[in-house]
């Protein structure tokens, strides 16, 4: 990645705004409650919590690294001041609970807020500490932090989740994960123009992607707490691994002119098990590891040409405007293409369509629990183990975690008005066939299909289950390492 | 599915009258009332189930009803000290009206009074000079009629098409699409013209070209127009530049505010947001002071009037792709800018594409009213101040306190879409098959 200027102060933010630390291949959330606020506050300033400008922070991977983000009632548990306690904006200080928000968000029947096993009710989460290291000493790392988190003021509100990565980065169904990420300005490098925000959609107290300065709630004495901080949102999604393949291959076989499995599963991704963008690589999975056809590509090309095609993932600098307006290679409603439009349905013209699509950016932090459906995750395995063993019970998911300044306009607008939004880019009946809610009958809506534009006219699968349940949000804010500070100081 | 469609005119109607201070709490109890029952009125119509009877105000009953709401015009930034109600409706004018509004309202209103006569009773009658339930049908709507204010300017998003033909073009694509549904698996080898004919044949439809004309007429009327009052126009401008780099950098600007008294107000001003695919906005604001804000503010209504008719007809007003019926109503002796909007999704959304898209057109409106954003030259800048701007909006909002949409699961796009499926079915040279095979979502 080109380097560029430094213009955000690096060693007031916590690591996490700028690393995913993704070379810890382990995570443990610890959801938690305050109950004694004096201790709580004395030990969020001795966290040893690195900072953006921490660059050897992936390096002892011995060591773990721990993150701290709090919600409105934890601001509240924690005593801090009046001021600083009524000037948030409507949706922290909501919540995702709030009806309000859980009718933008489409949280209704099994995903609903009374249904969640934490973020509302009696298990409203204060604290959100994240610790990341190696997965084999995770055991060991839960019993540490929980026992530590226990013993300086806290009370865990559930059993703390730990999270291990899955083979070639890819998320429960047998998807690549994390690609195609926005980059911050300001921070050392940066990617492609179109993929470069201002630093004030990802923190407070910067210049938005309008020009305008992120609101940044101050506390008594004007001390600018927000600054340098960022909205954190925890949304635990649970993933019907077997419905989702037997599903789709249960399709296959009803419609033998459509799409098989594996590239229906990829339509509605937008990618390839691979992550290879569809617009890119409309025919087949580039990668030979996850390629149907194995023997036709591997051994035959060059290893470069294999390093290559297994790399494809990493080629998104791509629009939809010129390569796909049809929608004949990456369908209008497929995931990635309606959670980041780019170049298209947003205006005429291609460059405004980007810059508008810039506007609702989010940086994913998110980590997938539960064991691997397959050792291989090759979609091929999956497959057969849906088609021939009946679910095994266990729940597999993705601690799905995003940051943005501006939970309104980010992440709650990406959900409802790109993911959940049945209309999408002229559809009518088509949410986001993954992470989409389910329309109320009340709402005058009908039920979701998903349309696979081909010639000489479209599929389309009609009776989509939901492959996706919600289990749990929580709207938190990752103060900055001098707020932190500051708490600690009260 | 009828012979024809005919081109049909719509109209709104917005009575705005005086609430007596007495009668303001029973009257409050009422509207809470009529909310309850159109909101399980538009769920069950939602989900295609028999709404039952017993409804003070059957709103699905009123011919050729689009939307229809209820307002308390008082609190939130509201400054008048009286209290008023606003009931406004937006309807298919009757063929036998043409084009004219008077006629097509009293008959709007006569089909109010026929079908809704008590409920609008027990609401009417909370305001100052209503004839009462003893009154006979001519004196109410009269009275309506009297107290009626035209819009400044209307936008409409389905110009040409009635109630009726939107839903049977909604049931003719459900039936397009089922059917390809089912015999997807026969088609694939077929050519395009093919699977047209065999669909044509399956969903026959009677011709019907209802999309509105370009106005060829109307621009060059408009621009002989322009130019007969030419000299005038230009000093009307050179008197706006020059009023404009005065007072723009000088007029007072709203300052978001980031209390619990201010989330309080959204909270109660966005009361029944998000409930169906389709929102509502009602916004009330205050002129700026001066002579020349209302002069400008009028000049502005009076080019957008136009331009609705002739430019922005086919669902988009200036790049918003998401508006049924809106329309600005001057109230308040004309001091204070009233706006009602139906619109699709989320408020978010819709605000995001003002600032997104349409900048300038709705600045050139809004830059009139009081702590609007900053603007340069009454078109730019202004909204593109997202969050200022956005907060400006929540903060003159008010609630409505009864809404009812026919259709609220439908978009704009969804309903222009459906009528060019609908065209290009009735009349095969209209596009090629590949084109209307490619309609089919």
């Amino acid at each position: 990645m080109p380097k560029s200027p430094v213009t955000l102060p690096l060693d007031d933010l916590q690591g996490l705004v700028t690393k995913a630390h993704g070379r810890r291949d382990g995570a443990v959330f610890f959801l938690l409650r305050v109950v004694n606020a004096e201790r709580a506050r004395r030990w969020i300033g001795r966290l040893p919590i690195p900072p953006a400008s921490l660059r050897s922070a992936d390096k002892g991977l011995d060591s773990d690294l721990v993150h701290l983000a709090i919600s409105h009632a934890g601001l509240e548990a924690l005593k801090l001041d009046d001021r600083l306690l009524s000037s948030w904006p409507r949706d922290f200080t909501q919540g995702p609970a709030h009806p309000d928000r859980a009718r933008v968000l489409g949280d209704d029947g099994l995903d609903a807020a009374s249904q969640w096993r934490f973020g509302s009710g009696e298990c409203i989460v204060h604290l959100l500490l994240i610790a990341y290291a190696r997965r084999a000493s995770l055991p060991e790392v839960e019993t540490r932090w929980s026992t530590e988190a226990v013993a300086e003021g806290c009370e865990l509100v559930v059993p703390p989740t730990q999270t291990a990565g899955l083979p070639r980065s890819k998320e429960h169904f047998g998807f690549r994960d994390g690609i195609g990420q926005p980059l911050i300005r300001g921070v050392g490098f940066e990617g492609n123009q179109f993929n470069t925000v201002p630093g004030g959609e990802f923190l407070l107290g910067e210049e938005d992607a309008y020009g305008e300065i992120t609101y940044a709630p101050k506390a008594q004495g004007d001390f600018a707490f927000g600054r340098n901080g960022s909205y954190f949102v925890l949304r635990q999604l649970e993933q019907d691994v077997h419905g989702f393949w037997s599903f789709l291959s249960g399709w296959a076989a009803k419609h033998p002119t459509g799409p098989d499995p594996i590239m229906l599963a990829s339509k509605m991704v937008g990618r390839w098990p691979s992550g290879a963008p569809l617009v890119k690589y409309p025919e087949v999975d580039p990668d030979p590891r996850d390629a149907l056809l194995l023997e036709e590509i591997h051994g035959e090309e060059s290893r470069a040409e294999n390093r290559r095609l297994r790399d494809a993932y990493r080629d998104d600098a791509f629009g939809y405007g010129q390569l796909d307006p049809d929608g004949l290679k990456c369908p209008f409603g497929a995931h990635i293409r309606r959670t980041n439009p780019r170049d298209w349905e947003l205006a005429e013209e291609r460059d405004e369509s980007r810059t508008i699509a810039n506007r609702h950016r989010i940086l994913r932090r998110g980590r997938s629990y539960g064991p691997a459906f397959t050792e291989t995750m090759h979609p091929r395995d999956m497959i057969e183990r849906a088609l021939q063993a009946p679910p095994d019970g266990i729940e597999r998911g993705l601690m799905f975690c995003c940051l943005n300044a501006n939970i309104e306009r980010q992440f709650e607008f990406v959900q409802q008005q790109w993911a959940n939004s049945p209309k999408f880019a002229g559809l009518e009946t088509g949410a986001d066939p993954l992470i989409g809610a389910t329309p109320s009958a009340d709402s005058g809506l009908r039920p979701s299909t998903f349309t696979i534009p081909a010639s000489p006219t479209r599929h389309r699968v009609t009776g989509l289950p939901k492959f996706v349940r919600v289990r749990g949000t929580s709207y938190f804010f990752l103060p900055s390492l001098s707020a932190l500070r500051w708490i600690a100081g009260r | 599915m009828p012979n024809n469609a005919p081109y049909v005119e719509h109209f709104d109607l917005t009575v705005v009258a005086p609430i007596l201070p007495e009668r303001r709490e029973a009257l409050g109890r009422t509207l809470a009332t009529v909310r309850e029952q159109t909101l399980v009125l538009m769920r069950a119509r939602g989900r295609g189930v028999d709404p039952g009877t017993g409804r003070k105000i059957p709103f699905d009953h009123v011919p050729g009803l689009h939307y229809a709401r209820f307002v308390v015009i008082a609190g939130g930034s509201v400054t008048a000290t009286t209290a008023s109600l606003a009931f406004a409706s937006d309807f298919d004018g009757v063929a036998a009206a043409g084009k004219n509004a008077e006629t097509a309202r009293r008959h709007h209103l006569q089909d109010w009074l026929r079908v809704a006569r008590p409920g609008l009773d027990a609401v009417l009658s909370a305001c100052v000079g209503y004839p009462g339930s003893a009154a006979d049908d001519l004196a109410i709507v009269n009275w309506m009629e009297a107290h009626h204010i035209p819009a400044a300017t209307s936008y409409i998003g389905c110009r040409g098409r009635g109630l009726q033909q939107i839903e049977e073009e909604a049931a003719l694509r459900q039936r397009v699409e089922t059917w390809v549904d089912a015999h997807r698996a026969d088609l694939a080898t077929l050519p395009p013209e093919t699977i047209m004919q065999r669909l044509r044949a399956a969903c026959p439809v009677p011709t019907s070209s209802p999309i509105p004309p370009r106005f060829f007429w109307a621009w060059l009327g408009f621009l002989l127009l322009g130019l007969l009052f030419l000299p005038l126009i230009l000093l009307f401008v050179l008197a706006a530049v020059l009023f404009l780099l005065w007072r723009e950098p000088r007029d007072p600007v709203f300052e978001p505010q980031y209390t619990p008294e201010e989330r309080k107000h959204i909270d109660w001003a966005s009361t029944d947001e998000d409930l169906f695919f389709q929102n509502q906005l009602t916004h009330i604001v205050d002129l700026k002071p001066g002579l020349m804000r209302a002069l400008l503010i009028r000049a502005v209504y009076r080019l957008l009037r136009f331009l609705v008719v002739v430019k922005f007809n086919r669902g988009s007003l200036g790049g918003i792709p998401s508006i049924h019926f809106a329309r600005w109503v001057l109230v308040n002796r004309g001091r204070t800018v009233l706006f009602f909007s139906n619109f699709d999704s989320s408020w978010e959304s819709y605000l995001g594409d003002f600032v997104d898209k349409a900048s300038s057109g709705l600045t050139a409106v809004w830059s009139n009213t009081v702590g609007y954003p900053r603007t340069r030259m009454l078109l730019w800048a202004g909204s593109n101040a997202a969050t200022r701007f956005k907060a400006w909006a929540r903060h003159h909002q008010l609630p409505t306190a009864v809404w009812y949409a026919a259709l609220p699961g439908l978009s704009i796009v969804n309903v222009n879409d459906n009528s060019q499926l609908r065209h290009a079915l009735s009349d095969p040279t209209v596009e090629t098959s590949e084109t209307t095979l490619r309609r089919l979502r």
